[in-house]
């Protein structure tokens, strides 16, 4: 997964958890590789649930709840799941 | 009406599940641990007796000194196996998440955390207590407490609820009369125990009929649960129910989502709202929604099954231990689930429970059919100058529902001596055709005449994100 598509599965999580079209803006999110999943994106645990989910359909494989667990930021997000990505002997992320 | 079995306490509950569903799943988790109900059956009464020190109270006889155990343990099987271990010994067991700090007034309490409730389960070859049957337990007096569940309500005070083995019995099975479980029903537990609703949708219930909990171990793997257990119903906050909805909108396989059996959901704790009711449903998923409090154990209404559609924009029917009553546009209710008071707030006791009546602070209705509408708090009624007493959250529901109206609110202005009927309409396409519609439900609604204000900015909200009322 590239650090691109990182972030388009990043921002169709937040289309899906914040209602644009009822705030009739039409704005897309800012998702910047610096940008905190919690302070700036303003994630929730349920974020979290759909993020996994659409993550591990991409990925094709289970990810480990421990990966979101101290991440701070989407490029943090994006060098863990890149290294996941490189051990593939590894069935799962510790 | 479904049939129900009844029980008078716990120990009788466990009793027949063991003796009904020995060899059935009930409880798996997503490290692969797996546990029968004969298992969980032996393991509440070798805890029960290690608790004792091998020997139970005699029968009448109540635990003195040390009668209070805070149960401090995440892992949700150990933690259902101690508290009815606890409850079987004689201990009021007091429901906290793990970790969390002991209250003040129970700080000479036994506290049971991770390690103890491990001890309390552990293995050993040579048996250090006698396996004794759940009859050689000795019968309680169910009206006695047994739980202290915490509620902070809407305010932020912490105020734990005494709770009796009649008072969580009966919700339970007053409440399954409309909303049942089945032998085998799968179900994907994600309420931890230590919240009574919890502790009575996802544990007590399905013991009554043996239900099957899987524990995902982290919510981060909710999907992943439904995916690889295919629940049959899940309990959980309309929050989650959102992001089921959510998630089931965007995927190209339903199923593949849900697991393909999940046939209903049950959610508490807060309003669900219509998008995500009426969205679930398209999908065959019935979404049914239950009412309470804490100091009520905690149900006091809920959607029967089957009837969600009908019943969208209430909560169902109250259960039938319960009497409730809108007093002055407030929620009151008494019956046999109704707490015995606040542990150690006798005053505060005397202000909420009056003749053996909860005053629940929520305003409501009763619609045509008997079902319960929850609409807002008893802070928000407003009475106008024309003596009617309105629930300002049922008119903006209404009038938001007209086409082209974002947000609505409505107020009290000052007028000469009283109050008179102010309302705030967001709308930036606000036509004459919206007004007339408007005007004809206010009147409808006895609150005309009345102040129009049409706004394009959105209500203001304070930091949790509600509309601030007060100007």
């Amino acid at each position: 997964m590239t650090r691109k598509e990182l972030i388009e599965v990043i921002r169709r999580v937040l289309n899906m958890t914040t209602e644009t079209d009822d705030e009739g803006d039409g704005k897309e999110h800012e998702v910047l590789p610096g940008s905190s999943l919690k302070e700036d994106l303003l994630m929730t645990s349920f974020s979290f649930m759909l993020l996994s989910a659409e993550l591990e359909e991409k990925l094709g494989r289970e990810l480990d709840p421990e990966l979101f667990r101290d991440t701070e930021t989407v490029e943090d997000l994006y060098q863990r799941i890149s290294s996941l990505q490189s051990d593939k002997d590894a069935g799962r992320i510790r | 009406m479904y049939n129900v079995p009844f029980y008078r306490c716990f120990r009788d509950m466990l009793s027949a599940a063991e003796q009904d569903f020995p060899d059935l799943l009930f409880f798996a988790d997503a490290a692969g641990n797996r546990r029968l109900y004969g298992e969980f059956c032996r393991d509440i009464r070798k805890a029960a007796m290690r608790m004792t020190g091998g020997n139970v109270l005699p029968a009448g006889k109540r635990r003195e000194g040390d009668r209070y155990v805070v149960l401090s343990v995440k892992d949700q099987y150990r933690f259902a196996v101690c508290y009815f271990a606890a409850v079987l010994a004689g201990y009021t067991v007091c429901l906290l998440p793990g970790g969390h700090p002991v209250p003040e007034g129970l700080k000479g309490a036994r506290v049971l955390d991770e390690e103890d409730s491990a001890g309390l389960l552990k293995e050993d070859d040579a048996a250090d207590v006698e396996d004794i049957p759940f009859s050689g337990f000795p019968e309680p007096d169910p009206d006695t407490s047994c739980t202290v569940a915490f509620s902070s309500g809407t305010s932020a005070r912490d105020k734990g609820c005494l709770l009796s083995q009649k008072n969580l019995l009966h919700d339970a099975e007053y409440t399954m009369q409309l909303y049942h479980y089945w032998k085998g029903e799968r179900l994907v537990h994600i309420l931890p125990f230590w919240h009574l609703f919890g502790l009575i949708a996802d544990l007590i219930g399905p013991l009554h009929y043996g239900g099957c909990l899987f524990d995902p171990l982290d919510k981060v793997r909710f999907f992943r649960a439904l995916r690889d257990f295919h629940p049959d119903s899940v309990n959980m906050p309309p929050a989650l129910a959102d992001t089921l909805y959510m998630r089931l909108a965007v995927c190209s396989d339903p199923a593949e989502v849900s697991g393909g059996c999940l046939k209903k959901i049950l959610c508490a704790g807060a309003a669900l709202s219509d998008k995500t009711a009426d969205g679930l449903m398209k999908y065959g998923i019935e979404p049914c929604t239950a009412y309470g409090l804490t100091e009520c154990s905690p149900c006091v209404a809920v959607t029967p099954d089957g009837e969600a559609k009908e019943a969208e924009g209430t909560v169902g029917y109250p259960i039938g231990c319960v009497d409730v009553r809108i007093k002055d546009g407030e929620i009151t209710v008494s019956g046999t689930t109704v707490m015995k008071g606040y542990f150690g707030d006798d005053e505060l006791t005397r202000k909420v429970l009056k003749d053996g009546r909860i005053y629940t602070g929520d305003t409501g209705y009763f619609d045509a059919e008997g079902r319960l509408a929850v609409v807002g708090r008893k802070d928000n009624l407003l009475v106008f100058a024309s003596g009617r007493k309105c629930i300002p959250e049922k008119v903006e529901k209404l009038v938001s529902s007209i086409p082209g109206i974002r947000e609505a609110l409505l107020s009290g202005d000052s007028g000469p001596g009283s109050l008179v009927p102010h309302l705030t309409l967001v709308s930036d396409r606000f036509t004459e055709e919206m007004r007339r519609q408007v005007s004809e439900l206010m009147k409808k609604e006895e609150l005309y005449p009345y102040i129009l204000t049409i706004s394009e900015e959105r209500l203001r909200r304070n930091a949790m994100g509600k509309v601030v009322r007060r100007r």
